[in-house]
């Protein structure tokens, strides 16, 4: 009891300090959270100590996240990896209204469409997990180990463009980190620039 | 036959000194010069006039948190050395702790041509291949080809109609000046800009300086960049992100000017090592 009234006590702070700039910093502990997925189950980061985590900002309407999706590029690199007991959670952190806001029906039929099965569609239509990882855009990318360790923040890719042909010759930096990290190797680049389009925070 | 050939003639006329706009959904785009006829071996301006529609703003070269770079290729003829396009000042716009350096209603990116003396041609083709992502609640990736016929004489031709456009669009880009003095230290979470402040004084009522790096995923555009004055120094400090994508050694990029009246566009570029006495400290 004690301990749950310590974590909401923590959550509301970290509610407080929204307008603050992001504390986050690659190799140090990635910040807890708790959010409800669309099939309304209560998830929290804490959840999975002990597994490789991959958080992916999703706006399914957004040119750069269908770039991936269209192509299967997102489900095949999602498939790879969970089939290796990563955990892989998507985030929306559109607020309602704004793009990339649907309803749990809408998400389930996107989701369904484009045959994707992430561990969790996680709702975060106030921001509050966005900003305390900083992203920015859609897809943004970040990987934590299994010591809570946040070890890779950037883009999915070194193509910034919206083009579907760029798939194929582009150097995917979240496959190299996890491939990398899972064989106990340092990650050569653990901060890239992603790029996308920009996150769809409340005003 | 004297009225024919003088249709022909103003005809022809009318298509030298007439870019074609190519229309997109969200930017025209259309390719200028500031003259119709010019003399082989000289160099002059041309510009691309990109003008946004429907309130969409486009990108500078480092397009921020989010976006991607407008890209301009110029194709000119065999011989012909590469054009040199300089992009304008960008304007920064922060949105929900979102930063991005944009270019929004209309402008022109002047283009420097040097025509080469041995070029014995009556005219030549000036071609822009322009990709932007044009972006408003919804972003939209887009190109446009425009081209320009520009014919060679003994005598350059004025284009009253860009000429003086293109000379304000000249004169708004990035000034390289010694007279700045700049110095740029590394602080714990921040670069501190310190340079000679004679320059604000002879700019008039200077409310903020503002840098904007060439570089991408470095600074923390949508933090505030701290702005003082003392005696004959002026100082900027300029956040670095907490998740940059490497440690910059210098501080390449300009700075902004920003007036009381916000209409006026003058910026500096820098380029200057920066001394980290951060890491000199750990």
């Amino acid at each position: 009891m004690i301990f749950h009234t310590i974590k909401a006590f923590i959550l509301i702070l970290f509610t407080l300090n929204l307008s603050a700039l992001a504390n986050i910093r690659i190799d140090e502990p990635a910040p807890d959270f708790t959010l409800k997925s669309t099939t309304g189950e209560t998830v929290s980061l804490s959840d999975f100590r002990g597994k490789f985590v991959v958080l992916e900002w999703i706006n399914f309407d957004c040119p750069f996240v269908q770039k991936h999706y269209d192509t299967d590029n997102m489900q095949k690199l999602q498939n790879k990896y969970i089939k290796q007991g990563v955990v892989w959670l998507l985030i929306c952190s559109s607020a309602p209204g704004k793009q990339g806001h649907f309803d749990i029906d809408e998400i389930h039929k996107r989701m369904k469409n484009y045959k994707t099965n992430p561990n969790a569609y996680l709702i975060d239509e106030d921001g509050t997990v966005g900003k305390a990882y900083a992203a920015k855009t859609t897809p943004d990318m970040r990987i934590i180990n299994p010591d809570g360790i946040l070890i890779y923040a950037g883009a999915i890719d070194d193509k910034a463009t919206t083009s579907k042909d760029d798939i194929k010759n582009a150097r995917n930096y979240v496959d190299e980190a996890l491939n990398y990290a899972l064989n106990n190797k340092p990650i050569k680049d653990k901060v890239t620039k992603p790029y996308g389009c920009s996150v769809k925070y409340a005003n | 036959m004297k009225i024919i050939i003088l249709i022909i003639f103003i005809f022809s006329n009318i298509q030298l000194t007439t870019a074609k706009v190519v229309k997109t959904p969200d930017v025209d785009t259309e390719l200028i010069s500031e003259f119709t006829a010019i003399i082989a071996g000289s160099e002059f301006w041309a510009g691309i006039r990109l003008k946004m529609k429907n309130k969409c703003h486009i990108y500078w070269t480092n397009p921020g948190d989010v976006g991607i770079p407008t890209k301009i290729k110029i194709n000119l003829p065999d011989g012909f050395p590469p054009a040199k396009v300089f992009f304008p000042v960008p304007k920064l716009s922060i949105e929900t702790g979102i930063a991005s350096l944009i270019y929004e209603d209309e402008i022109i990116v002047p283009i420097k041509i040097y025509v080469p003396e041995s070029f014995n041609s009556k005219d030549f083709s000036i071609y822009a291949n322009v990709e932007w992502l044009a972006c408003k609640e919804i972003c939209t990736a887009d190109s446009a080809k425009a081209s320009l016929v520009i014919k060679i004489g003994n005598k350059s031709k004025i284009n009253n109609k860009w000429a003086k456009i293109i000379e304000n669009a000249v004169n708004s880009l990035p000034i390289q000046t010694e007279s700045l003095a700049p110095k740029a230290i590394r602080n714990e979470n921040s670069i501190l800009l310190t340079f000679n402040s004679d320059i604000l004084t002879k700019n008039g009522s200077v409310k903020k300086v503002l840098f904007f790096p060439y570089e991408q995923g470095i600074y923390e555009l949508a933090e505030e960049q701290i702005f003082a004055i003392s005696s004959n120094k002026a100082t900027v400090d300029i956040p670095l992100s907490n998740l940059k994508v490497k440690e910059p050694e210098n501080l390449f990029g300009i700075i902004k000017l920003v007036k009381d009246d916000d209409k006026e566009q003058i910026a500096y570029e820098i380029n200057v090592p920066i001394i980290n006495n951060y890491k000199e400290l750990k």
